[in-house]
Order: C-alpha cells, then sequence, then structure tokens
C-alpha cells in the first residue's frame, strides 16, 4: 500500500470517528423510532470499518511508489488557478462579477501560456461581455454588483446596468 | 392502441417550440461536450442544470439534459476516431479500431458508420424505453418502504460493484454521500443535523454546487495539471457513407450491440462503458477474423457506439419508472426532477404523463437532429477541438461558478463548490470515484426516510426486510454482488496455485 492510500485511510478514519460522535450527540433513538443520528451514525460506521480494514489487510505491502503526488510543471498551474478561484469568490462581493470575470479570465490566460496581451485582453473583454449580457441582462441571475464599484458603473453604463 | 395514442400526446408535447429549442440546444451541447475531452456528459448536466432551473419547464429541462446525454455519446465518437482521445468514457473503445481506420484513410466511413449505428441503437432503444416502462412502472406500484430501501440499498451497491476502481473505495464513497446527505434539516424531527449554526448548510449541500465541483472543476484541476494537448487528425475526410460492404458488415454487430447496450443501460450501475466494452467483447469472440480487432476494424466501431446509444436511452427506464439513477448522469437528473418538484417513481408516467412521454418522443427528434449535427457538421466540431485548453477552462471555471451562484443567489454556494472541485480532483488522485458519492447524495435521503419507515412500520424489527420477496429478492443480489468478487478472486488463487 502506497503512503498515498495509507494517508487518505487514515483521513476516513478520523471522519468516522468524528461523525459517529456527532450522531451519537444527535440522537441514535431506537429501532422502532430511528432518531435523527442514526443513518448518519451506520454509513459514518461502514466508512470507518471499511478504512480500518484496508489499513489492516494492507499494513504489510508497503509500495514505494515512483511517481510524485503532483506533476511539478502542473502544479504551480494548479496552484494559480485556485488562487484566482478564491480570490474570485473573495472579489465578488467588492468589484462585482464583471470586473471580477475580466480579471480572472485575463489573469488565466496570461500566467498560465503567457500569450499575447493584445490576444488576453480581447478574449478576457469579449467573455465578460458576453457573460454579462447572457447572465445578468438575458438569464436575470442577480449578480453581485460590486459595492466598490457598482455605482460608478451605474453612472457610466445607465439603463444597462441595472 | 393506447401506446400510439401516447406516442402522438408525446410527438404533440415534444414539437412545441420552445422543448424542439431545448432538444435541439441539448444535442448541440451534448455533442460538443462529447467532442471535447475534459468534459463529459456529468459535468455538462451539472452545469446546465442551473440554467434550466431558471429558464425551463420540467419537461423542457429533462428534455435538454437528455438531449446532452445522448448527445455526449455521438460526440465522443469523433474525437476517438480523430483524435484518439475519448471524448467521453464509452467512447473510450471506439479509439481502438476508430482511429486505425483513420489513419488508414478511412476517417470517414468510421464516422458514418459510428453516428448510424448511434441512431439505428438509439431508434430501437427507445422502442424497447417506450415498451418496457409502462409496465415496469404498474409493477413498481407493489413497493412499499422495504422494497425501496432495499432497491436503493441494491443499486448503491450495483454502482460500487461496476465502477472501475476498487469496490471497498466505491462502497466508502457512497457512505460518505449518505452521510453529506444528511446535511441540514432532519424531515422526521425537524433537527439540524451537522450545520453548526452555518446558515448555508441549514438547507443540506445542494446537488448543484457539488456536482459540479466534483466533476465539472475537478475535472478542470486534473486538465490543468497534466496540461490537454491534442493532435488533430489533419487529413482531409471524405466518404461519410459507408459503402454497401461496410453496412453488410456492420448489421449484425449493430443489433446485438444494441441488445447488449439497452440491457446494460436498465440495469442500475452498468451503464454506457460496461455495455460498449461487453459489445466489443462478444463481436470480437463471434469474429472470424478476431485478429483484425484493433487494427480498423468497422465492426469494432459499430458495436461499441450502438451499445453506448442503446444503454444511454435504456437508463432511462429504471430512473423514470422506479426513481432509481442508473448512471451518474441519470443521477443528476433525478436531482433536477426533485428540485422541479417532480416525484420520480412508479406514478411518474401516471402524474405527469407530458413529461414521460414528451421526453421519450423528443428523443427520437433528438436522434434524427444528431445525425444532422454529426455528419455535415464534422469539420465544425473538428475546429472546436483545435480551441487550445488555455482559452476553454476559463469558461468552464466561469460557468461552474455562476451556476453555483445562481441557484440561491449566495456566495457560500460558490466556496462549496470550490472545496469539492479540490475534494474531487484529490480523491481522483488517490483513485477514489465521484459517482457512488453523488448517487448517494440523490438516495440519501429517499434511503433514510424510506429505511425509518419500514422499520417503524415493523416497529423497529429488521425482518421486515428479509420477509417481503421482493425486498428479499433485492437483498440477495446485493449480497451476491459484494461477495462475489472474493469469491471469484479465491477461485482464481486455487486456480493459479
Amino acid at each position: 500500500m502506497r503512503m498515498r492510500d495509507r494517508a487518505t485511510l487514515y483521513c476516513f478514519t478520523a471522519f468516522s470517528i468524528f461523525m459517529c460522535l456527532e450522531s451519537w450527540r444527535l440522537g441514535l433513538g431506537t429501532f422502532s423510532t430511528p432518531g435523527p443520528g442514526f443513518l448518519p451514525f451506520g454509513a459514518s460506521a461502514v466508512i470507518g470499518l471499511i478504512a480500518i480494514s484496508l489499513l489492516v489487510l494492507g499494513r504489510k505491502q508497503r509500495v514505494v511508489s515512483t511517481e510524485p503526488f503532483f506533476k511539478r510543471e502542473g502544479i504551480f498551474n494548479l496552484l494559480i488557478v485556485l488562487c484566482l478561484i478564491f480570490g474570485y469568490v473573495f472579489l465578488l462581493y467588492y468589484i462585482g462579477f464583471f470586473l471580477c470575470t475580466l480579471l480572472f479570465v485575463l489573469c488565466c490566460i496570461r500566467f498560465i501560456e503567457r500569450r499575447k496581451w493584445g490576444v488576453v485582453i480581447g478574449t478576457s473583454i469579449v467573455t465578460a461581455v458576453v457573460a454579462w449580457l447572457l447572465f445578468d441582462y438575458w438569464l436575470m441571475v442577480q449578480l453581485p454588483k460590486g459595492i466598490w464599484v457598482g455605482p460608478f458603473f451605474e453612472k457610466i453604463w445607465g439603463f444597462l446596468w441595472k | 392502441m393506447e401506446i400510439i395514442n401516447h406516442l402522438l400526446y408525446g410527438f404533440s408535447v415534444s414539437f412545441e417550440p420552445i422543448n424542439l429549442l431545448h432538444c435541439i440546444v441539448g444535442v448541440a451541447v451534448g455533442t460538443l461536450v462529447g467532442v471535447l475531452p475534459g468534459l463529459g456528459p456529468v459535468g455538462a448536466i451539472s452545469l446546465l442544470l442551473p440554467l434550466t432551473l431558471k429558464v425551463s419547464s420540467p419537461v423542457s429541462g429533462l428534455i435538454m439534459m437528455a438531449g446532452v446525454y445522448y448527445g455526449a455519446m455521438y460526440g465522443g465518437s469523433t474525437t476517438s476516431i480523430l483524435v484518439n482521445i475519448p471524448g467521453e468514457a464509452a467512447s473510450v473503445i471506439t479509439c481502438l479500431d476508430g482511429y486505425q481506420m483513420a489513419l488508414k484513410g478511412r476517417a470517414g466511413p468510421a464516422l458514418g458508420i459510428a453516428a448510424f449505428s448511434s441512431f439505428i441503437a438509439g431508434t430501437i432503444a427507445i422502442i424497447g424505453l417506450m415498451l418496457l416502462a409502462p409496465p415496469l412502472a404498474s409493477l413498481a406500484l407493489l413497493f412499499g418502504p422495504p422494497e425501496y430501501a432495499t432497491l436503493m440499498f441494491l443499486s448503491l451497491t450495483i454502482l460500487s460493484y461496476v465502477t472501475s476502481g476498487s469496490m471497498a473505495k466505491s462502497f466508502m464513497m457512497a457512505a460518505l454521500g449518505l452521510v453529506i446527505g444528511t446535511v441540514g434539516m432532519d424531515a422526521v424531527t425537524g433537527e439540524y443535523r451537522f450545520s453548526y449554526g452555518v446558515i448555508a448548510l441549514e438547507d443540506g449541500f445542494g446537488l448543484v454546487p457539488v456536482a459540479m465541483g466534483y466533476f465539472g472543476l475537478g475535472e478542470v484541476f486534473w486538465n490543468v495539471e497534466y496540461w490537454l494537448t491534442m493532435s488533430v487528425f489533419k487529413k482531409k475526410i471524405k466518404g461519410l457513407f459507408p459503402n454497401l460492404e461496410d453496412w453488410k458488415r456492420t448489421a449484425l454487430p449493430i443489433l446485438r450491440g444494441t441488445v447488449i447496450g439497452f440491457f446494460s443501460g436498465i440495469l442500475p450501475g452498468a451503464g454506457t462503458v460496461t455495455g460498449a466494452f461487453i459489445s466489443y467483447v462478444v463481436e470480437k469472440k463471434l469474429s472470424k477474423y478476431p485478429e483484425e480487432f484493433g487494427k480498423g476494424e468497422i465492426k469494432g466501431v459499430a458495436a461499441p457506439e450502438s451499445a453506448n446509444n442503446a444503454a444511454c436511452q435504456a437508463a432511462f427506464i429504471p430512473m423514470l419508472t422506479l426513481g432509481i439513477p442508473s448512471t451518474a448522469p441519470m443521477a443528476i437528473m433525478l436531482g433536477a426532477l426533485m428540485i422541479y418538484g417532480v416525484d420520480p417513481g412508479p406514478f411518474l408516467i401516471t402524474k405527469h404523463p407530458d413529461l414521460f412521454w414528451g421526453v421519450v418522443t423528443s428523443m427520437y427528434t433528438g436522434n434524427l437532429l444528431l445525425l444532422i449535427l454529426n455528419l455535415p457538421l464534422i469539420p465544425m466540431w473538428v475546429r472546436f477541438l483545435k480551441i487550445p485548453y488555455v482559452f476553454l477552462f476559463p469558461m468552464i471555471v466561469l460557468f461552474c461558478m455562476i451556476g453555483a451562484y445562481s441557484i440561491n443567489n449566495s456566495m457560500m454556494d460558490i466556496l462549496i463548490m470550490s472545496i469539492f472541485g479540490v475534494v474531487g480532483y484529490l480523491m481522483k488522485k488517490v483513485g477514489y470515484e465521484g459517482v457512488p458519492l453523488v448517487l448517494a447524495l440523490v438516495l440519501g435521503p429517499l434511503f433514510e426516510n424510506s429505511t425509518r419507515l419500514s422499520l417503524i412500520m415493523s416497529r423497529g424489527s429488521f425482518l421486515i426486510f428479509f420477509t417481503r420477496p421482493i425486498a428479499v429478492a433485492f437483498l440477495i443480489i446485493a449480497f451476491i454482488l459484494i461477495i462475489s468478487p472474493y469469491v471469484l478472486r479465491i477461485r482464481w488463487s486455487r486456480k493459479k496455485s
């Protein structure tokens, strides 16, 4: 069993113990009147039992994985994307959907493949405008306008920015 | 006669302009996601789900989602044949002979036979669905809570059995899905479970953020790390229509593929991939020249393509009649029906005939549309394959985020989706599949309610599951499935020694 598999099974075991205790706290009830903790307790116990069984069965099979868990060249790209996504979630409320989308697409294309600035800016503007027209204007999804920039855009774009 | 009336009624529903439009959009999006590797039908349906909730009625929404599902099956073959990368899982086997045919200058007939066999199989399977679903629904009227509880247990077992990874891992994922499904208000006592004062969790984990995160974002993270590059087949594609000799050789494989695919589609958990693999193996066994398979044998394209399409249409039978999804896309569609307030199960055909017959007949239209989309528009789909992934993935991520946000206008849903994206990516790395988790998340509340109701009915006796014939039959099948890998392993090791 590889190190990563063991680590996953330890996580599952810990999760199972935690959920069993929490389900117990909720109340298991009786068999004739099962309580709210009845099913989560049973399901968590199944997770724990399988995880422990796999750990016990695999304790003698130590396999050293030659393949790295993360691909070196790819992990930086992935970290950039993750940061951009969490940045998007964080900034959406402040700078609104339009600017957030524009910056998100711009950073994705520029930082990951270093395309020319013209292509990067063009693609991000087109994407942001199309997405805004499609979701905000046509489908009327109430996307955040951004508390920092909303009033400013409202002045410039008038009736479109409602 | 009655069936013809139903059929005519169904066509009157599916030919309504709005439903026709949904069908066209569905099959076009389906073909696109089938063509583009890196986003399968599950991801695409998850992405479209919030959109359909905004703009569509349940009938239109389901027509569109069904279109995406069977459209992806058609589209998947294009990438398999031209790029040797399966557009979606069920097209893996088509790569073997499809790409070899393309290398030999027969890309046209390979694409043609894939489209025609898909069309023929899809159409036959719809007839099967139409004839089999109503009687099965009347049988399901005999079901009470114990039968439902055991059927759902069986469904989760089958899915864990047929997923490509370890069965124990799939069971763990199913159990994890059940636990996640219990977050939020308990339907019986009204008590909040595992929400810890977080308002967004009081309604539980929504299917949309979880599925979008797991299958949409998770897939994007994976593709960003193992950067997706493709070398597209450059020769000009000509002669899309297979010749008479091709038709003679593929007629029987198409029919056999249809039958195999149909039954693997009905069986909860078996799905499109299993059907395609079995049909390929059967054709190879039956062939006088099995050594030709893998070197550009046209039967090796026709059989799996017909099987995966037949399976895809047949998968609607357990979902619409029993409320049991047999594949991951079906689980999402089932969830969508629940969000719409439609109760899938034996009463669906009688309570919502427009939905059942409308969706069934839309598949005829959809299949025809796909034939039109797949043959003359192949150069256009090939052009989509040339779009660099760096331009595609920000759109997918954006669509996921807006989709998750639009359900409740809540940032928390985007956060939940992002977290499930990371979880899905990490789980894929350690070999844990997401399908059992999502299926359990959908079935969890139904499974919990039917189990609790059964126990209340029997005053706490588990014997209720062992004294009713249908429930016992389901449990026996589940038991056989659970022990069969171990029995087979023991027999195999004895043989070896």
